[in-house]
C-alpha cells in the first residue's frame, strides 16, 4: 500500500486567491483552511474543472481532516476514478481533490470578480437552487 | 402734543439731521418715514424716547445693543482725550404754547486705539425743558440732582406709565396687551385718574393715627403694650402684602410667558416626545440590525456547508453506489483479507507456520481465492466507515431547502421590523423638518421652567393669604382693643375724637379711590368700545369691549366670550389704536402717535382699512408712521398718499456709517 500524504496542497500562485476572497467574502475569513479548500474542491467538481497543479504547496495537514471530510474527497475521486482500488492510494485521491480545488478557487475568484460587491451569496444561492433542483428527481426517487 | 421737528446730532446713524413733521395746510398731520430693513427707523422712535424719558425701548437687534450710542462716523474720527456731545432736540407744541425738549449726552473718548466700546465712556447728561409762552417769553427747566424739572414737563404731556400707549412697535403689538396682564393698563388709568394724591394723603392720616397711638400709648402701659403688638402684627402683614405682590406679579408674568409660549409652540410638533421616540427607534434599529446580520451570517452559513454537499451531490451519489453494489456482492463486509493472501503466497508460509510449496494444491487454492475477492480489508472498511457519512451528506444536501427556507423567513422578518423602523424615523424626520430645533426645544424648556413657577408662587400665595386673613383678624382685634382701652381712658377723651376722625378720612379716601379708579375704567372701556366699533371692520362679530377687574383689555364677541387670543395682528391693532385713543380723550394728554412698523403684523385687507384708520385719526391728531418700502405699498400708499404732510425717506450713507433724509 502506498504511503499516506500529511499533508494537502494548493499551487502556490492559488494561495493569493484564497486570500483575495476571504478579504471580499467574509464568511471565507472565519472559515479555516481546510474547508476553504473542500468549498473550492466543490466549486471546480461542480463545474467539472479539474486542473493538474504545476507546482505543489503544503496548505493544511491531513490530521485537519475529519471522517466526513476524507468521505466526501474519496466519493470524488472515487465518482472520477471509477475504481475502488483509488481509495488504497491517497496520494491520488488527494491529488484528485487538489486539482479539483485548483481549478474551484480560480472559479470562484471569477464569479466574485463577475458580481457586485456583497452580491456573491445571493448569486450563490441562486446557483444552489439550480443544483438542488437538479437533485430533485433521485431524491424523490430515493424518497419512494 | 404735537411734534414739530426732531433735531438729532451724534445720535447712533444719525449725524446730524432734522425731521421737519410741519403740517401742510391742505393735508392732515400724518408723517410717513420710509426706510429698508435694518437702515435704522426704529432708533428714531428710540431717539423721541431716549429724548423724554432717557431710555431706548426697541432696541432690536442684539448688534445695535452693542454699538455705541454716540455716532460711530464721528468716534472713528475722535481724538483721544477729547469730549463729544451726543443731542436729541424734540421741538413741540400743546395748546398754543412751544416747548423744546433737549438730551444731550457727552462722551469721553479713552486712551489706546479707538475701538467701538472700550473707548467711548458716557459721562455726564442734561435734560433741559425750553417753555415758551404765547407772549413769546422763554423759560428753562432742568432736571438737577433731586429736582426733575425737565422730566415733570414731560410728564403733563405723556407721563410716563403711559407712553407705551402712544410710542409703539407694530413689530410688537402681541406684547401690547398681554405682556403684564393688565397691570401696564391698571398704571395707565392710574396715572390718568390722577389718584395718587388721594393715596398720599391716605398714608399720610394713617401715619397720625399711628402718632396718636403713640401719645396714648405714652398714658398707659397697657395702651403701649397694645399698640407695640399691634404695630409689630402691622409691620408683618405689610412684609407678607409685599410678598404677596411679588409673588402675584410672578404669577401674572408665569401666566402671560406661559400664553405666549403655548402660542409660539401651537401647531409645532412635540420635539422632545418625538426626539425620544427616535432615539428608541434607533437603539432598536440597533438591535434588529445586529439580529439581521445574524440571521444573514446563517444563512450564508447553510449555503456554505450544505453547499459542499450539494456541489458534490454527484460523487456521493456514485460513491453510494459503488458500497451498495459491493454489499449487494457480498464483498462488504470482506471474509478474507486479499492482502493477507498475498502476503502467504510472497512467503510461502501459512499463518499456522507450514511450509506452502510451490505448485502445490495449497498454492493453487490460495490464487483462486484471491482472484475471487476483488477487495483489499482496507479499502472494504473504508467504504464501510465512508457509508455513515455520506449518508449524512445526503441528508444534509436534501435538507437545504427547509433550512434555507427557515433563515430566509427569519431575514424577512426581521427586515420588515427594520423598515417599520426606518420608515417612522423618516416620518418623524418629516414631522420636525423645516422648524428650528433649537428653537422649539427652548420655548419647550421655558414653558416647563415657567410652568413651575407658577405652581410655586400659586402655593406659596395660598399660604400667604391665609396667612394675611388671620394676621388681618388678629389686627383687626387689636385695634379693637386699643380702642377700648383708649375709650376707657377719660383722659384721652379728645385723643380718642382724633383716632375717630381720621379714621373716617381714611375710609372716605379709600372709597373715593376706588370709585375714581372705577369711574376711569368705565369711561374708558366704553370710549374704547367705541373707537373699536367706529374703526373695525368687522362691526357685527363682536359684542362689545371691556376692561376686566384685573384690568386686562378684550373684545367679547358676539357669540358672548373674550375673544383677545384669537384676534388677527391687524385686528390687534385696531383695539391698540382705540385703547390709546381713548386715553386720549379721557385724559387730555394729545400727544402725538407714533407707530413703528404698524403693519408687521397685518396682511390683505385689513392692510387697507387701518391705512384709512389712520389717515382718519390725523384728523384729530398728530401720527407719525415708520414704514418699510414694502410696508407702503400701493394699496397703503394710494390711501395715505394724498393725505400725508411729510413723506420722508431714509438711506445710509455710502460708508453706511450715517443716515440720510430726502423727500420720498
Amino acid at each position: 500500500m502506498a504511503s499516506v500524504p500529511d499533508r494537502l496542497n494548493i499551487d502556490p500562485k492559488d494561495r493569493e486567491l484564497y486570500e483575495k476572497i476571504s478579504e471580499e467574502v467574509s464568511l471565507f475569513q472565519e472559515k479555516n483552511r481546510k474547508e476553504q479548500f473542500l468549498f473550492a474542491v466543490a466549486f471546480g467538481f461542480s463545474n467539472g474543472m479539474r486542473v493538474p497543479l504545476k507546482s505543489r504547496d503544503g496548505f493544511f495537514l491531513k490530521k485537519d481532516l475529519k471522517m466526513e471530510d476524507e468521505a466526501l474527497i474519496n466519493a470524488v475521486a472515487l465518482h472520477d476514478e471509477d475504481d475502488v482500488g483509488i481509495l488504497s492510494d491517497k496520494a491520488s485521491v488527494y491529488r484528485i481533490a487538489e486539482e479539483y480545488a485548483h481549478a474551484g478557487i480560480k472559479l470562484l475568484t471569477e464569479k466574485i470578480a463577475s458580481v457586485e460587491f456583497g452580491s456573491f451569496w445571493k448569486q450563490f444561492e441562486k446557483h444552489m437552487q439550480e443544483a438542488y433542483g437538479s437533485l430533485e428527481p433521485k431524491k424523490h426517487a430515493e424518497d419512494k | 402734543m404735537r411734534i414739530k421737528s426732531l433735531k438729532l446730532k451724534n445720535y447712533r446713524q444719525f449725524k446730524d439731521v432734522e425731521v421737519s413733521l410741519n403740517r401742510v395746510q391742505s393735508k392732515k398731520d400724518l408723517h410717513i418715514i420710509i426706510g429698508v430693513m435694518g437702515v435704522g427707523k426704529s432708533n428714531l422712535l428710540n431717539a423721541v424716547n431716549w429724548c423724554l424719558y432717557g431710555e431706548e425701548p426697541f432696541l432690536s437687534r442684539e448688534d445695535s445693543k452693542k454699538l455705541p450710542q454716540l455716532n460711530t462716523k464721528i468716534l472713528r474720527d475722535a481724538s483721544q482725550g477729547n469730549e463729544y456731545r451726543m443731542t436729541v432736540e424734540i421741538n413741540a407744541e400743546s395748546g398754543g404754547k412751544h416747548i423744546t425738549f433737549i438730551r444731550d449726552q457727552y462722551f469721553k473718548i479713552g486712551k489706546g486705539s479707538i475701538g467701538v466700546e472700550s473707548t467711548c465712556r458716557p459721562t455726564r447728561q442734561v435734560f433741559k425743558a425750553v417753555l415758551l409762552d404765547e407772549s413769546g417769553n422763554s423759560k428753562i427747566f432742568q432736571d438737577e440732582e433731586g429736582k426733575k424739572e425737565a422730566t415733570e414737563k414731560v410728564h403733563l404731556f405723556v407721563p410716563y406709565g403711559i407712553k407705551d400707549f402712544f410710542f409703539f412697535d407694530g413689530e410688537r403689538l402681541d406684547k401690547y396687551f398681554r405682556e403684564a396682564t393688565g397691570q401696564n393698563i391698571r398704571n395707565a388709568i392710574y396715572q390718568i385718574s390722577q389718584v395718587e394724591l388721594l393715596d398720599r394723603t391716605q398714608t399720610h392720616m394713617q401715619k397720625v393715627i399711628s402718632d396718636l397711638h403713640k401719645d396714648a400709648g405714652k398714658t398707659d402701659p397697657e395702651i403701649e403694650k397694645t399698640r407695640k403688638e399691634l404695630e409689630r402684627l402691622e409691620e408683618d402683614l405689610n412684609s407678607k402684602l409685599e410678598e404677596i405682590n411679588q409673588c402675584q406679579s410672578q404669577v401674572k408674568t408665569a401666566k402671560a410667558e406661559i400664553k405666549k409660549l403655548d402660542d409660539n409652540l401651537r401647531g409645532m410638533p412635540e420635539v422632545e416626545e418625538l426626539q425620544k421616540e427616535k432615539d428608541t427607534l434607533r437603539a432598536e434599529y440597533k438591535t434588529q440590525q445586529e439580529l439581521y446580520q445574524r440571521a444573514i451570517g446563517a444563512k450564508q452559513e447553510i449555503l456554505f456547508l450544505l453547499g459542499i454537499d450539494i456541489m458534490l451531490f454527484p460523487a456521493i451519489e456514485k460513491a453510494r453506489d459503488i458500497i451498495r453494489e459491493k454489499h449487494d456482492k457480498g464483498e462488504i463486509p470482506p471474509t478474507i483479507d486479499k492482502n493477507l493472501l498475498k502476503k502467504i503466497l510472497m512467503e510461502g508460509k501459512c499463518i499456522c507456520e507450514r511450509e506452502i510449496g510451490s505448485g502445490s494444491s495449497e498454492e493453487g487454492a490460495i490464487k483462486k481465492l484471491i482472484e475471487r475477492i476483488s477487495l483489499s480489508r482496507d479499502t472494504s472498511q473504508e467504504l464501510t466507515r465512508m457509508e455513515s457519512y455520506l449518508d449524512s451528506a445526503k441528508d444534509a444536501a436534501k435538507s437545504y431547502l427547509d433550512q434555507n427556507r427557515r433563515t430566509t423567513e427569519q431575514i424577512r422578518i426581521v427586515e420588515g421590523v427594520l423598515k417599520r423602523i426606518t420608515d417612522r424615523i423618516e416620518q418623524i424626520d418629516k414631522q420636525i423638518a423645516g422648524y428650528d430645533m433649537i428653537k422649539i426645544r427652548n420655548w419647550a424648556n421655558e414653558l416647563r421652567k415657567f410652568e413651575e413657577l407658577l405652581e410655586i408662587n400659586q402655593k406659596r400665595l395660598g399660604v400667604l393669604e391665609e396667612i394675611k386673613i388671620n394676621s388681618e383678624g388678629k389686627i383687626d382685634e387689636l385695634r379693637k382693643r386699643l380702642d377700648d382701652e383708649i375709650k376707657k381712658e377719660t383722659k384721652l377723651a379728645d385723643l380718642k375724637n382724633d383716632i375717630v376722625f381720621a379714621k373716617r378720612g381714611i375710609d372716605v379716601l379709600e372709597r373715593s379711590h376706588q370709585e375714581i379708579m372705577e369711574s376711569m375704567r368705565r369711561k374708558i372701556e366704553k370710549e374704547t368700545e367705541e373707537k373699536f366699533f367706529e374703526l373695525h371692520w368687522k362691526k357685527e362679530t363682536y359684542r362689545n369691549v371691556m376692561i376686566k377687574n384685573d384690568y386686562t383689555v378684550s373684545p367679547v364677541h358676539s357669540m358672548g366670550y373674550d375673544c383677545l387670543g384669537t384676534l388677527s395682528g391687524g385686528e390687534r391693532e385696531v383695539l391698540a389704536l382705540s385703547f390709546s385713543l381713548a386715553l386720549h380723550n379721557i385724559s387730555g394728554f394729545d400727544s402725538a402717535i407714533i407707530v413703528d412698523r404698524p403693519f408687521a403684523m397685518v396682511s390683505g385687507p385689513p392692510r387697507e382699512f387701518i391705512s384709512k384708520i389712520f389717515s382718519q385719526i390725523s384728523d384729530e391728531r398728530q401720527i407719525i408712521l415708520l414704514l418699510t418700502p414694502e410696508d407702503y405699498a400701493s394699496d397703503v400708499r394710494d390711501v395715505l398718499e394724498d393725505d400725508t404732510s411729510n413723506a420722508i425717506r431714509l438711506f445710509l450713507s455710502p460708508d453706511e456709517k450715517e443716515l440720510m433724509l430726502e423727500a420720498y
